[in-house]
């Protein structure tokens, strides 16, 4: 055993913690090791010094303060003398009256939005798959509008493309067979700025310090008519009407393949009429993407639509991009910001090193999750996340219902992030990536907890991935705050109001993409048992 | 748990057990619960005085946590210890309250923390204080003490809590683990790292 393996033991040596064979083999390394024995002596010193602490006495204040408190908030005797209901008891009702009236607001704006009648629900279906036919003619299945911007070609004659997504904006129209084309000159920053500013990001004073806003002005110089694509195509408005698509529809004419597919649209027509028929509501209507239709799954279907997200692709350097990004955000750069720690894995180094192309989303607190399976680019991979902004406390769920969630997935996809982080990186991407997020104890043994079973399923879902299939991803930790012991579950008890305002605060998540399609080797996973 | 006592409880028989007490609280009775309290304030206080290193914030965490204990002691079934169950809300609530400051912090074009002077003095104002040390204790007992406490300031919060459930509170590795909401073996991970960081702060003053 060398010095850095003895290292590791000495603490649980000093706690007694060792099996008889280590600990023996401890013991010998000591008696002919200086150094790792004047390591031991340290912190048995240290240990010494913290259970000599002085026991600090509460003061006498703190009782009655206490008494005081849940005294005051002792419930109420009525004048006939009955208690008065508990503010929880007040709570609760009202609480679900407010939400069942939000949950009918939503039910319906999403109403009417839906096709009303049957006639609606042919242009619905048509529409979408005449959305389908142009998505199939772009050079990547993006569901959201796109624009290209052409640099000129900077790096030696190739024409470097970036592309900024909005995926904002349900059902956006996509010119067809090709993205917009802006002015060869324009920077992507300018897109992205006025989409930051339109999310209200860049809305705030302009401030040197640190932690403070910064708003990028638009270059005055920049094409009227460049400008004008941009903002549209950036737009977060509503899309066009059914009337106008509608009419490109007839202008466009149809195929004999257009008239087999007709054919099945209405066969889909008749189940989704049934289907709304039997209660399952407007959100059968268009505009969903779930299911096999759309290479989008998850149970339950969508649940929200129109999320603030923004996409950025650049084949261009990431840190650039994300320098970019912070200094609009939060003036520096994404990797140092204090909060970035909270990364899954992410660090400077992983955006430096990971790829060359990078994804910003930008959704709500608490609602991350919900937004990977939309991400529909067919190279977005959510494993690889930069979480940036304070990481809210996983909203509160029973174990029951963190089970029943988890038991509706694989065992691949109980994984939790960090670890599919590493894993994936290790499997088909940087091995030296791996290395990095190897360097932090806790991930390293997240990675080597993970069975070889899901290790080579992973294989498996490289190739899905690769075919525009979307997982959720995540362990029970990442799902929800539980306690192993639900009837004593104090999580309620931990919430400070700044958590109850975590789904109120924006997290930007920074994806990391490949310009490339993960490419599975179907030797991959021998590769790996080799290494 | 036995509730004969209790229930037909005449008021002068105070009942000793932390079950009784627990019990009373459950049924929402404040004055059971302030003997509960009392019993365990110091060890509370002590915990939270050594999170946070000072006595106005340890004053003010070991007052919300327990005031939420009371408030959820209704769910609190005995099947761990109470104390495990008190910890784990002042740990829940340090936690919260260390993510408020960053995020103030953050906020803010200047650290919350106290800034150490180019001598390498603290520049933080030292309130007088009847509890600020055992004046029976020697001076430089109370030095050690203090700069022990001042290492452990610096330690991630995460890192802290262990060594001080572990090292302060004698607690075994799955209590802890139990505590925080963690597995054992991140227990001992953070628990190696927090010693080793201490060990590299405090080397040639302890």
């Amino acid at each position: 055993m060398n010095c850095d393996q003895v290292k590791k033991l000495l603490s649980d040596y000093l706690d007694d913690h060792l099996d008889g064979d280590r600990r023996g083999t401890v013991e010998e390394h000591l008696a002919s090791c200086s150094e790792c024995a004047a390591r031991l002596d340290g912190l048995r010193k240290v240990v010494a010094g913290l259970r000599r602490l002085e026991r600090v006495k509460a003061p006498v204040a703190l009782r009655k303060a206490v008494m005081d408190r849940i005294t005051s908030s002792r419930p109420k005797e009525s004048p006939l003398g009955t208690p008065l209901p508990s503010k929880r008891i007040v709570f609760v009702p009202l609480a679900a009256a407010a939400l069942l009236l939000m949950a009918l607001s939503v039910v319906f704006v999403l109403y009417e939005r839906a096709p009303k009648n049957d006639a609606d629900l042919v242009a619905a279906v048509e529409e979408e798959a005449d959305e389908k036919r142009r998505a199939g003619l772009r050079d990547q299945a993006l569901e959201s509008e796109t624009i290209t911007i052409d640099d000129g070609g900077k790096s030696g004659g190739r024409s470097e493309q970036k592309k900024i997504s909005s995926s904002s904006v349900d059902n956006t129209e996509a010119p067809k067979g090709a993205s917009r084309r802006a002015t060869p000159d324009s920077p992507i920053e300018e897109g992205l700025h006025k989409k930051l500013k339109s999310l209200g990001y860049a809305g705030e004073e302009k401030s040197d310090a640190p932690g403070a806003l910064r708003e990028k002005a638009v270059p005055e110089d920049l094409d009227e008519d460049s400008l004008a694509k941009i903002e549209a195509s950036l737009s977060d408005g509503p899309s066009k009407s059914a009337e106008a698509q509608s009419d490109e529809r007839r202008s466009e004419g149809a195929s004999e393949p257009e008239a087999q597919s007709r054919h099945e649209n209405k066969l889909r027509l008749a189940e989704r009429a049934r289907a709304r028929k039997d209660g399952a509501g407007p959100a059968a209507g268009r505009g969903v993407k779930n299911g096999p239709e759309s290479g989008v799954s998850f149970p339950g279907g969508p649940k929200k639509r129109g999320y603030n997200c923004l996409f950025v692709e650049t084949e261009s350097d990431p840190d650039e991009v994300a320098k970019s990004l912070g200094s609009s955000l939060f003036g520096g750069r994404v990797a140092d910001h204090p909060s970035s720690r909270y990364a899954w894995g992410a660090s400077r180094e992983f955006l430096e090193g990971v790829s060359d192309s990078a994804v910003l989303v930008e959704v709500e607190a608490l609602n991350y999750r919900e937004v990977l399976p939309t991400l529909t680019s067919s190279q977005t991979v959510a494993v690889y996340g930069c979480l940036i902004g304070d990481r809210s406390t996983p909203p509160q769920k029973t174990k029951s219902a963190v089970d029943k969630e988890l038991s509706s997935r694989t065992a691949l996809e109980q994984t939790s992030l960090p670890a599919l982080a590493a894993l994936w990186t290790r499997t088909s991407r940087k091995g030296d990536l791996f290395d990095r997020i190897a360097q932090d104890e806790e991930e390293r043994e997240e990675t080597e907890k993970i069975p070889d079973s899901i290790k080579s399923a992973l294989s498996t879902y490289l190739a899905r991935l690769d075919r525009g299939e979307r997982f959720l991803f995540g362990a029970k930790e990442d799902l929800g705050r539980i306690s192993d012991d639900e009837e004593n579950d104090t999580t309620e008890v931990s919430e400070s109001p700044s958590d109850q305002q975590g789904g109120k605060e924006r997290i930007v998540i920074i994806f990391v993409r490949s310009a490339e399609s993960p490419k599975v080797d179907p030797n991959s996973e021998n590769k790996n048992e080799e290494k | 748990m036995s509730s004969k006592r209790s229930v037909n409880n005449p008021e002068h028989e105070v009942p000793e057990s932390e079950a009784e007490l627990i019990d009373l609280s459950r049924r929402g009775d404040c004055e059971a619960f302030g003997r509960l309290a009392e019993r365990c304030q110091d060890r509370i206080y002590n915990l939270a005085f050594r999170l946070t290193g000072q006595h106005h914030q340890a004053l003010d965490l070991s007052q919300e946590a327990l005031t939420r204990a009371f408030g959820a002691i209704s769910k609190f079934r005995g099947e761990s210890g109470f104390y495990t169950w008190m910890y784990r809300i002042v740990m829940n609530l340090h936690v919260n309250r260390e993510r408020s400051l960053a995020r103030k912090a953050e906020k803010k074009t200047f650290s919350l923390n106290p800034v150490d002077r180019a001598d390498g003095r603290s520049l933080r104002i030292e309130f007088a204080d009847d509890r600020a040390g055992d004046p029976s204790k020697p001076l430089e007992d109370q030095e050690r003490d203090q700069i022990i406490q001042n290492a452990l300031l610096k330690l991630d919060a995460n890192h802290r809590q262990v060594i001080l459930l572990r090292d302060l509170e004698g607690m075994p590795y799955d209590e802890i683990a139990q505590i925080l909401d963690v597995p054992s073996g991140t227990v001992k991970s953070r628990l190696h790292r927090a010693r080793e960081e201490l060990r590299n702060l405090l080397t040639g003053v302890l």
